[in-house]
């Protein structure tokens, strides 16, 4: 609890230009097209907006969404892994000149990324929230402006559900700064379980068409 | 009792996911815990609310009424899915869709009833994907559009709470109503929002499609769905006449669409939304004579669809495909099938001597006596899913059946027929709705204003 402590302190010392800070490595990790880095980006936005809540939330309630933030980052990751692993087979086994592919993929995610932060950043100017601390808005409309751009250009169900859980951090992270009924939290958690749960089905069954159809 | 209501979804759905490889154990349990589910509603409208954690609960008259109805229905599919198996989550998610809809449907709080919609929404897209074809992106997409529905639909909750509590929403009135009727028109496919239902129908599952088409549209449009659930005057009118335009274009687009169609299930998907586009613009009347002929044909709709939906995937399974034109022989092959999906589909094409005719009726004349010429022209555009049912029961009066095709299931082909025999039935003889208990009837009409 006293770390709690502590990190409610950093929290309410944050300013924008840190925040943008990290927001920034973010909009990086996510524009790799390796899929286990873009679920890493997950860790980073939770990290971010689990600290930027902290002082408006129970400490046990705090607690609780970090180990279910830690917990969905690793299902996650374990399914970007197995989906990571099958297409550089697939890709391996058509032959299929990947360096030259990757580049400029990245180069694409990142453009688009920055204009979707850029987008976030003229949202949050030209409408502040006033019940929700300016660094905290400026996270959620920027989480959820990258999750809108990697849900649109993010091909296949998990790079596309990476965007989902992103817009509904964003959206959670600006919520959460004026609703702390239990019940609220508990079914805003409850969702966000069963988000990263249909994700992972849909990657699974996903991997295993594409197993069915490369076999035939 | 109320409590019951999703703990037992809830409960029987855990234990179904650990026993969802025994099909012998699952398919009965579920059904069961659906039948309870009736009950209980039946017996819990009007009781006095429930406080979880602060927040009240409690089961609207007609809400109870619908809520039994497909809880019935969800019945028939889990029993249906024992012979036909649909992947071995089809239980438990289902049975967790009920639970959260139901909650979703008692909750006082806008927001709640929200965060329990959308609960309901991701367990019945995973109901989508499989590892065969195009369902894990179907899948993939259905589950995209969800979450950007319940996002918008939880903002306009907000709103909706914050305008009722006489606070500032962020947004005027019509703001919000414009938000809601975005997110309602994402969740149930209105028009232009409608090509992901199709496309769940044309590779889901015929429970998924139950799920997502039948009670999920019910949820929404219980919950959300009446323009009264928005306070202020100005965007009661604005939902109001959004509902109409997108219901209207629902219905033409859908019924054009299902008149060109060469598969059953997309046959099916746009014949529903069609009947779907009517009823919105039903509720957006706002007369209650209208609100209550809405209602009645909200209870035929789904029960068409879903008889449609499960006599479809019997004569997928026994034809191997979907497509009209491998349906030749059906009548010999799967006849029950043939006749329940006809059924099915006239109904919700509003055609005459099928329960469905007479919700349309009602609709049509009250739309009539407001707008003559558009309740003219939406009564002509019905032929258009008429006449692919229509083309589905030439094809299948063929005599020689396709080579390879194999005969129906007779414990599935007895359910879906009695389904149908119920739409049938009541289409040619409505007074036995007579015989239904006059309070019944009056929960499934009555709406009372949400506060």
């Amino acid at each position: 609890m006293v770390a709690l402590e502590w990190l409610a302190r950093i929290a309410q010392g944050l300013r924008p230009i840190q925040v943008g800070a990290v927001l920034a490595l973010l909009m990086i990790f996510l524009a790799f097209e390796d899929r286990r880095v873009s679920s890493l980006a997950l860790l980073v936005q939770y990290a971010l907006l689990g600290l930027l809540t902290l002082p408006h939330v129970y400490a046990a309630v705090a607690l609780a969404r970090g180990v279910l933030a830690v917990g969905i980052s690793m299902m996650l990751y374990l399914s970007a892994w197995r989906a990571q692993r099958q297409m550089a087979r697939r890709e391996r086994e058509a032959a299929l000149a990947q360096r030259g592919r990757r580049r400029p993929g990245m180069l694409f995610n990142l453009s688009a990324l920055a204009l979707g932060g850029l987008l976030a950043y003229g949202v949050w100017s030209a409408y502040p929230l006033a019940l929700v601390p300016r660094p905290l808005a400026l996270a959620g409309y920027w989480v959820a402006a990258l999750g809108l751009v990697v849900a649109l250009v993010g091909e296949g169900p998990l790079r596309r559900g990476i965007g989902l859980i992103l817009i509904v951090s964003g959206c959670e992270g600006l919520y959460l700064a004026v609703e702390r009924g239990l019940l609220v939290i508990g079914l805003v958690s409850i969702l966000d379980v069963m988000l990263a749960l249909a994700l992972v089905y849909t990657t699974e069954m996903w991997l295993e068409a594409q197993r069915e159809a490369s076999a035939l | 009792m109320m409590l019951g209501l999703f703990l037992v979804p809830f409960g029987v759905g855990l234990l179904v996911w650990v026993l969802r490889k025994a099909r012998l154990l699952a398919a009965p349990l579920s059904a069961a815990a659906c039948m309870v589910v009736a009950v209980l509603a039946m017996s819990s409208s009007g009781a006095a609310p429930i406080v979880i954690l602060g927040r009240p609960f409690s089961l609207p008259a007609t809400s109870a009424a619908h809520l039994a109805l497909l809880a019935l229905l969800m019945a028939a599919a889990f029993l249906y899915a024992y012979a036909l198996p649909q992947g071995s989550l089809v239980w438990p998610l289902g049975l967790v869709a009920l639970g959260f809809w139901a909650a979703a449907l008692m909750a006082t709080s806008a927001v709640v009833a929200g965060l329990l919609f959308l609960g309901g929404a991701l367990s019945a897209a995973m109901l989508v994907p499989s590892p065969h074809g195009e369902a894990a992106m179907i899948g993939s997409r259905t589950l995209t559009l969800l979450v950007l529905g319940g996002i918008l639909l939880l903002m306009a909750a907000q709103g909706a709470e914050a305008l009722a509590a006489g606070r500032s929403a962020g947004l005027p009135p019509e703001g919000v109503a414009f938000i809601l009727t975005l997110a309602l028109a994402l969740l149930t496919g209105l028009f232009p929002f409608s090509l992901w239902f199709p496309q769940v129908a044309g590779e889901g599952a015929p429970v998924a499609v139950i799920v997502l088409g039948a009670m999920m549209s019910t949820t929404a449009l219980l919950r959300f769905g009446d323009p009264s659930f928005l306070v202020a005057p100005l965007g009661q009118v604005q939902m109001a006449d959004l509902l109409r335009i997108l219901g209207m274009g629902t219905f033409g687009g859908a019924c054009l669409a299902a008149a060109a169609q060469r598969r059953l299930g997309r046959l099916l998907a746009y014949a529903a939304l069609a009947d779907w586009g009517l009823i919105l613009v039903g509720v957006s009347l706002r007369q209650g004579a209208a609100i209550d002929a809405a209602m009645l044909h909200l209870a035929f709709h789904n029960i068409a669809l879903a008889t449609a939906a499960l006599a479809s995937g019997l004569l997928r399974r026994s034809f191997g495909e979907d497509a009209l034109s491998s349906l030749y022989g059906a009548a010999r092959r799967a006849p029950f099938a043939l006749l329940s999906a006809v059924a099915g589909g006239l109904s919700l094409a509003g055609m005459p001597a099928m329960a469905g005719f007479w919700g349309r009726l009602g609709l049509y004349r009250l739309l009539a006596d407001r707008f003559s010429g558009w309740a003219a022209a939406l009564a002509l555009l019905s032929l258009g899913p008429a006449w692919g049912f229509v083309r589905l029961l030439i094809h299948g009066l063929e005599p020689a059946p396709l080579p390879g095709s194999r005969r129906e299931m007779i414990a599935p082909a007895i359910l879906v027929l009695l389904l149908g025999a119920l739409l049938i039935g009541v289409g040619l003889a409505p007074q036995v709705l007579n015989w239904v208990p006059g309070e019944w009837l009056q929960m499934l009409t009555y709406r009372p204003p949400v506060p």
